[in-house]
């Protein structure tokens, strides 16, 4: 298989219908009746105020954020996996769950706006170990960039911010960490339109910048005296790297809270069924991550009155998947 | 003289100098050999040539311009490097062994926006793959090769580089005899017919003998010996620098080599 653009450009094509397909589907699921047929009326224009209301204001946010959060989280688990050199990495690895949790915890013991500065506040949260973990693997590093040292910096900052923020649980009795707690376990149920559209915004400029820059990763796979000697400035790009999938993975972070699995298995199940080739392989994630999230959620909104965190649904169904992917040999 | 090595002093940490005061000379379409212990430098030799390592002091200099003042596209088109062990299979096993190869060509399409290989790289791929022998796994994938065909794939990866230098850090360790012969008439071949000068590192000391133009022989910090395979490989040199006795130096009159007879006393 050898990639031409015209090629690609299909793949790619193709796949944004199939997501498009699975958006409309998904947005016709929940406790109300509404068919798919009752969604298309709505993008023309002439659907009643009850679907307009259900549709507009409940579903679509909801879907667009598990859409968007899927496909983030999957490209920015690729990366990491790439440049770690590690199939355990995932987006989290570098500490951004922990920071992200630290985040949100302030923002509820000043009593912000749960709305508003959760997400925010997480999201800066999230911003900050992951400068800590930078600081630690690139500016007080030795000699050479080395993947080892970033993993366990980023799981030590994680180690830290989670364990802070216990403190701060323990230390002051505020009821709101309930809420805090759920929604770092991954939910939808956080919405702010402005949010929704900036963290939007920056997940999908950083897949397209990643998705153009496959051949750069597959390069850096090779690992780095190789990389340096095909005429790559290593260094330089993987700090590039690390930048752009912290910012997708803290935006996820700010719209939907830590949802686990997606970035870590995504990327391998794209791998093995598709291509190890990242030139396809990172917009593939995209859209499969986001199809995949698109189901779970519609599955959690199917099934119970009260809507679980899509992390439990990710998790049971994903491993699953992924279970016959490993039994089953070829 | 195509590169010159000044006085260099390198290593990974500036207390601990792997080498140390390196000087000499390779001419253009020479085969070399680096022979020497364990941990001797070997490595760091190459790499110091790749320009993957700052020497401390002195200087490498390439057609008589330090390689370090060459820029990354330049040098990415002059040498080429096989590192010894290979990243992670995990990232590269879905290949197709097309693709991997074309990763090779990268400092060709770098420029452009998507990087995506043009039908000139395509060519030339086809070109290097049909001359190794390698044309029929192209379509394979890079998981159900086997060791001696993945070493031939890395090599063509090197080979559609086109570069003039090509290094090789221990090409055939985890080969069996016949992928290691096959691996050097191969490199041997590539020096040859397209003028290329190699540079490799290599464990085996009747190999290198028998395929290397010339043999560097390191210890201690420094280049022991340097020149032809007579010259180097005699019981003197070699059982003071890897320490050893029991070993006989004989002459292979088919190639008039040195290579070397290992005996175990019976007691």
């Amino acid at each position: 298989m050898n990639i031409k653009k015209t090629r690609l450009l299909l793949i790619v094509l193709g796949m944004l219908l199939i997501m498009l397909l699975v958006l409309l589907i998904a947005l016709s699921i929940g406790t109300s009746n509404i068919s798919i047929f009752d969604v298309l009326n709505f993008f023309y224009g002439n659907a009643n105020d009850n679907t307009i209301l259900i549709v507009k204001y409940i579903r679509l946010p909801r879907v667009i954020t598990s859409c968007i959060t899927g496909a983030g989280l999957a490209v920015s688990g690729c990366i990491l996996q790439a440049m770690l050199q590690n199939n355990l990495a995932d987006p989290f690895t570098l500490g951004i769950s922990g920071g992200a949790a630290f985040g949100a915890t302030i923002a509820l013991i000043l009593k912000l706006s749960t709305v508003i500065f959760v997400p925010i506040c997480s999201f800066l949260g999230a911003l900050f170990s992951a400068i800590i973990v930078y600081l630690i693997s690139f500016r007080f590093q030795r000699i050479e960039f080395d993947n080892n040292i970033m993993i366990l910096s980023g799981i030590v900052v994680n180690y830290v911010f989670t364990s802070i923020v216990m403190l701060i649980l323990i230390l002051t009795k505020t009821n709101n960490f309930q809420s805090a707690y759920m929604w770092l376990m991954g939910s939808f149920s956080i919405f702010e339109d402005t949010i929704i559209y900036i963290a939007s915004i920056i997940i999908i400029v950083g897949i397209i910048i990643l998705s153009m820059s496959g051949n750069i990763i597959n390069i850096i796979t090779l690992g780095s005296d190789k990389a340096k000697t095909l005429g790559l400035d290593f260094n330089k790009k993987i700090k590039f790297f690390f930048i752009i999938s912290s910012l997708i993975t803290s935006s996820t972070v700010a719209i939907s809270g830590v949802i686990g699995f997606v970035g870590l298995i995504i990327p391998h199940i794209v791998r093995k069924i598709i291509s190890s080739n990242n030139l396809i392989l990172i917009p593939m994630s995209a859209f499969i991550g986001s199809i995949f999230l698109l189901i779970c959620d519609s599955l959690s909104r199917m099934f119970v009155v009260i809507s679980l965190p899509i992390g439990i649904i990710t998790n049971i169904i994903g491993g699953l998947f992924f279970i016959y992917l490993l039994v089953e040999e070829y | 003289m195509l590169i010159q090595i000044k006085n260099v002093s390198a290593g990974y940490v500036k207390k601990y100098l792997v080498l140390k005061n390196i000087n000499c000379n390779i001419k253009l379409g020479e085969f070399i050999g680096i022979i020497g212990k364990n941990g001797v430098g070997k490595s760091t030799f190459l790499k110091l040539i790749c320009c993957l390592i700052k020497p401390f002091s002195g200087t490498v200099l390439f057609r008589k311009r330090d390689i370090f003042t060459l820029s990354k596209d330049d040098l990415s088109r002059i040498i080429s490097f096989l590192p010894q062990q290979n990243s992670s299979d995990t990232f590269n096993n879905n290949f197709s062994v097309l693709e991997f190869i074309m990763l090779g060509r990268f400092p060709y399409y770098n420029k452009k926006i998507l990087k995506i290989p043009s039908n000139i790289d395509f060519k030339i791929v086809k070109k290097i793959t049909s001359m190794l022998f390698i044309t029929d796994l192209l379509h394979r994938k890079m998981n159900t090769l086997s060791g001696g065909e993945k070493q031939k794939v890395l090599i063509a990866q090197v080979l559609v580089q086109e570069t003039k230098v090509l290094i090789f850090d221990e090409p055939t360790s985890n080969l069996d005899i016949g992928n290691q012969i096959n691996i050097l008439l191969l490199l041997k071949k590539i020096n040859k017919d397209l003028n290329k000068t190699i540079i490799v590192s290599i464990h085996d000391l009747n190999i290198a003998s028998e395929f290397c133009n010339k043999l560097i022989l390191l210890n201690n910090k420094t280049i022991y010996r340097y020149g032809v395979p007579r010259d180097i490989i005699n019981y003197n040199n070699i059982s003071s620098v890897f320490n050893i006795k029991n070993i006989i130096i004989k002459i292979n009159h088919i190639s008039n080599k040195p290579y070397i007879i290992i005996y175990k006393h019976n007691i």
